[in-house]
């Protein structure tokens, strides 16, 4: 992959300025993700100026603040990026914005971050402030332990669910008893639930996040999704099968949970529900 | 999910390929009804490269129907895998829906 040559000093507004801070990017050069962000980092307040990969000790300043890493378009792998800039400097991976799986294996691969392409420089601003001040940004973040257990914090964005819930079925299937019936089991409930954790927990707000929690036993498969809404209460939505309410166009996904799963159980708000399928004999 | 819209005859074949659901109904629902404005009546959706609809999905069905009842129009569903079927018997929608073993199937009986 090439990276970026240095930029000419002077080039850039802001960047004669001695108190730029250095981050790095590493891009494939093209299609003017250098550019947009070189001019938005020294607009940014202290601002920032991109230095070669690589360069260190010759710069003064030898650690980068950031590394971007551009994976817009045919972009390699994110996760060999970890190692080329070395611990301790946060990476933030640059998408295009309907790249919701290309984000997931990023965040999965190390990157502390994300930004859509084109750029918007306010929330890069949002971004740099937050790293400044060490607070990380609500995002997408995974940990998965020995296949068994999956923890994510995803956005309240529905375009998050499908990694997210490709996430869960890929850690099911490892089960021996994950065969298609189950599979579809659990497809549709935790894929009901996410919804309902995005769309009517969180209300699409962009400033709130859905925790998911999956544990996958030898004979049981626990799911817990928690939004940050003011919770709803279970019992009050109807029957959606019942004859007056079958022409209705939504209120099927609540049914839906606690038709395929052996267990629904929501907390005393209702913005908790832990959803429980069981090993049957027999089962594949 | 992609889809493709197309006429036999009088007919109009909605084929949906993938997954229908919370992320993408929109689009779908969007290009049904410009084609009831157009005049179109008789529609077949063919569910045969379908491998999943959630329950926003089978809303944007229901409210389709509706659209298309209110114009006098006639829908049919077909391919249905048995995850589908099994949904759509769930939550009755099998009672509300028209639907066919097979597109030929369908063709024929719109």
């Amino acid at each position: 992959m090439a990276t970026d040559a240095p930029a000419p000093d002077g080039m850039e507004p802001g960047a004669e300025s001695g108190a730029a801070l250095p981050v790095v990017l590493f891009s494939r050069g093209g299609d003017g993700v250098r550019e947009a962000l070189s001019a938005a980092l020294a607009r940014l307040e202290p601002p920032a100026r991109i230095r070669p990969p690589g360069a260190g000790d010759d710069e003064g300043s030898a650690t980068p603040v950031l590394a971007f890493v551009d994976l817009t378009g045919d972009a390699p792998r994110p996760g060999e990026f970890r190692e080329r800039v070395g611990p301790g400097v946060p990476l933030v991976a640059l998408l295009e914005g309907d790249d919701a799986e290309r984000l997931v294996e990023a965040l999965s691969a190390g990157f502390e971050d994300y930004l859509f392409f084109p750029l918007n420089p306010a929330e890069l601003g949002l971004l740099w402030k937050g790293h400044l001040e060490g607070q990380a940004r609500p995002g997408l973040v995974l940990e998965e332990g020995e296949g068994s257990r999956l923890t994510m914090i995803l956005p309240s964005d529905v375009r998050y669910l499908r990694p997210a819930l490709r996430r869960v079925l890929d850690a099911f299937r490892l089960l021996e008893w994950s065969g298609q019936a189950n599979a579809f089991r659990v497809r549709a409930a935790v894929g009901e639930a996410l919804t309902n954790a995005v769309l009517y927990g969180n209300r699409q707000d962009p400033s709130r996040r859905v925790r998911v929690r999956a544990e996958m036993r030898p004979r049981e498969v626990r799911v817990t999704v928690t939004d940050e809404g003011e919770g709803f209460d279970p019992g009050a939505v109807p029957d959606p099968t019942r004859a007056d309410r079958v022409h209705e166009s939504h209120g099927r996904g609540l049914f839906l949970l606690r038709t395929l799963m052996d267990e629904v159980r929501f907390n005393d708000v209702g913005n908790e529900v832990t959803l429980v399928l069981r090993k049957r004999d027999g089962d594949r | 999910m992609s889809f493709t819209i197309e006429n036999l005859e009088d007919i109009t074949v909605v084929d949906v390929q993938g997954e229908l659901t919370v992320g993408n109904r929109g689009e779908l629902k969007q290009a049904v009804l410009n084609r009831l404005d157009d005049g179109d009546r008789k529609f077949l959706f063919d569910f045969d490269g379908t491998s999943y609809i959630d329950s926003s999905g089978l809303g944007v069905l229901v409210s389709l129907s509706k659209k298309i009842r209110e114009k006098s129009g006639a829908l049919r569903l077909a391919g249905l895998n048995d995850d589908l079927r099994t949904l759509f018997e769930l939550t009755k929608l099998d009672t509300l829906f028209q639907i066919s073993d097979s597109r030929s199937a369908a063709l024929g009986e719109l």
